[in-house]
């Protein structure tokens, strides 16, 4: 299977939120009624019941006008994800399709991937004790469906498709954007072993809440890759050591018993034995 | 030899290890569930493994208060432990080199030892450090989160705890060379003859004093 990947134009997006609604409408998420956040932004962060959300950026036109940049915020499914790294009981796995996806009975909402995550993506679920987070909608792109959010894109700000030709796609829409932004660019094509989400930006990442460099903390690994593997095998030694040092001393303890039985004459029964006959 | 008992630990300190005994083994099971996978056929008995990690909370909370109410209480008791443990001598040294044989039951001349011997010293600090790191990361993560570096610590010293524990059990219950000392755990007291023989320095002490 190719690997997928969705186009997010952030040059072509209206903010009609579309779809943040019918992320919601497929996953059978409830609303939610947030605070206000000081713009015309509807909630400040993605959540356990939000898993995709349009976020603001007011940014100054050298002009002087004020002009409004809109980025659709959801996981990545990165190439190289740490949330899966850091998962203690194997409840993320990533399919061939590109996309990270949780299993279920495996998650028990311990955050260990939380701080793992360069882009802020899982949400701890702390009433069912679940981590929760876009899902690149597996269950419809593993149908041949197209994801939810990008059905129901009107201005092709959404684009699905395998991840070279999205990778094609966004340099010619590139090429548009530059027209209109002259700092436009890429982000995402060599982020993390590459994204799932390739972005054309209007501006530089960092005005748009995207780590510039995302790295992966370096205790990362550590502790699937060391700690667990060789605590196990030191407890599995400790427990087999005391096991047979257990044995051996038992052997031990019962040749003493014997030798001194002997010494002494036999054993209790037999010395009657010997007295009867 | 006579069959005189001898006074080892007191109640309070019974209750205090027995306490912080129960709550270790309890968060070294559920604990085990994040860490590895070969008791999670235990989960059930939990209510799934996010049940084994509400039980690990209680549990951890007990294992505070094992660790609180001594000090609280009986200060002294605590510090004269912590204080002979800290102490490792030269007999204590000797103990060491002679623990092979101890650990598969050979009986072996050892230098007379003081009211702990350098094993049970050796098994306190390994508690203390690792119990209090385990603890430090334990209500990190509890409180704000796991972050990138308490799991990790956390989970290295659970390794080194419980091997610590499993040898000290091991030791106390199996090992014919040592286990007469669980009755001082359990009752209290323990004959006279075995604190000669593993405490010697200890029983010289007191008893000279005592006479003198």
């Amino acid at each position: 299977m190719v690997r997928m990947a969705r186009l997010i134009d952030v040059t072509r997006c209206t903010a009609c939120r579309g779809c943040q609604v019918t992320c919601k409408d497929w996953n059978q998420l409830p609303g939610e009624i947030g605070e206000f956040t000081g713009s015309y932004q509807s909630h400040m962060d993605n959540s356990p019941l939000r898993w995709t959300m349009i976020k603001f950026f007011e940014e100054e036109k050298s002009n002087g006008d004020v002009q409004w940049v809109f980025r659709k915020h959801s996981c990545n499914h990165c190439g190289d994800p740490g949330c899966l790294k850091a998962c203690p009981n194997n409840a993320l796995a990533k399919s061939e399709l590109g996309a990270v996806y949780r299993i279920e009975e495996n998650c028990i909402g311990c955050g260990y991937c939380v701080p793992f995550c360069p882009f802020d993506i899982p949400k701890i679920d702390e009433v069912n004790e679940k981590m929760k987070k876009c899902t690149f909608c597996i269950d419809r792109i593993a149908n041949d469906l197209r994801p939810a959010c990008e059905k129901t894109c009107m201005p092709g700000a959404i684009m699905y498709g395998s991840w070279d030709e999205m990778s094609a796609l966004a340099d010619k829409r590139l090429e548009a954007a530059q027209k209109r932004f002259p700092n436009a660019q890429i982000y995402g094509k060599n982020e993390l072993g590459g994204l799932g989400n390739i972005y054309v930006l209007p501006d530089g990442p960092q005005n748009y809440e995207l780590p510039v460099n995302p790295t992966l903390a370096p205790t990362l690994g550590m502790w699937k890759d060391i700690v667990q593997p060789f605590g196990n095998l030191a407890i599995a030694a400790t427990l087999i050591g005391t096991g047979l040092a257990f044995l051996f001393t038992r052997r031990k303890a019962f040749v003493n018993v014997e030798s001194s039985k002997l010494a002494e004459g036999g054993y209790h029964d037999e010395q009657k034995n010997d007295r009867a006959l | 030899m006579s069959k005189k008992m001898i006074e080892r630990f007191s109640p309070a300190v019974r209750v205090a290890h027995w306490m912080y005994a129960i709550s270790f083994i309890t968060l070294a099971i559920t604990g085990y569930m994040l860490f590895g996978t070969k008791l999670d056929w235990m989960a059930p008995m939990f209510g799934g493994i996010e049940g084994a990690m509400v039980v690990h909370r209680v549990a951890g909370v007990f294992l505070i208060a094992a660790i609180v109410l001594p000090l609280l209480m009986r200060p002294k008791d605590v510090f004269a432990w912590l204080g002979e443990s800290i102490k490792i001598t030269s007999a204590d040294i000797g103990f060491l080199k002679t623990f092979p044989h101890k650990l598969l039951g050979i009986k072996k001349e050892i230098p007379p030892q003081g009211f702990y011997n350098g094993g049970e010293k050796i098994n306190s600090l390994i508690q203390v450090v690792s119990g209090l790191v385990l603890i430090t990361t334990g209500l990190i993560m509890w409180l704000s989160g796991p972050g990138t570096i308490a799991p990790l610590l956390h989970a290295t010293f659970f390794v080194i705890a419980t091997c610590g524990a499993i040898g000290h059990i091991y030791l106390a219950l199996l090992n014919p060379v040592s286990n007469e000392s669980i009755n001082a755990m359990l009752h209290g007291k323990v004959s006279e003859k075995y604190m000669i023989e593993n405490h010697g320095q200890w029983y010289n002490d007191v008893y000279k004093a005592e006479k003198n």
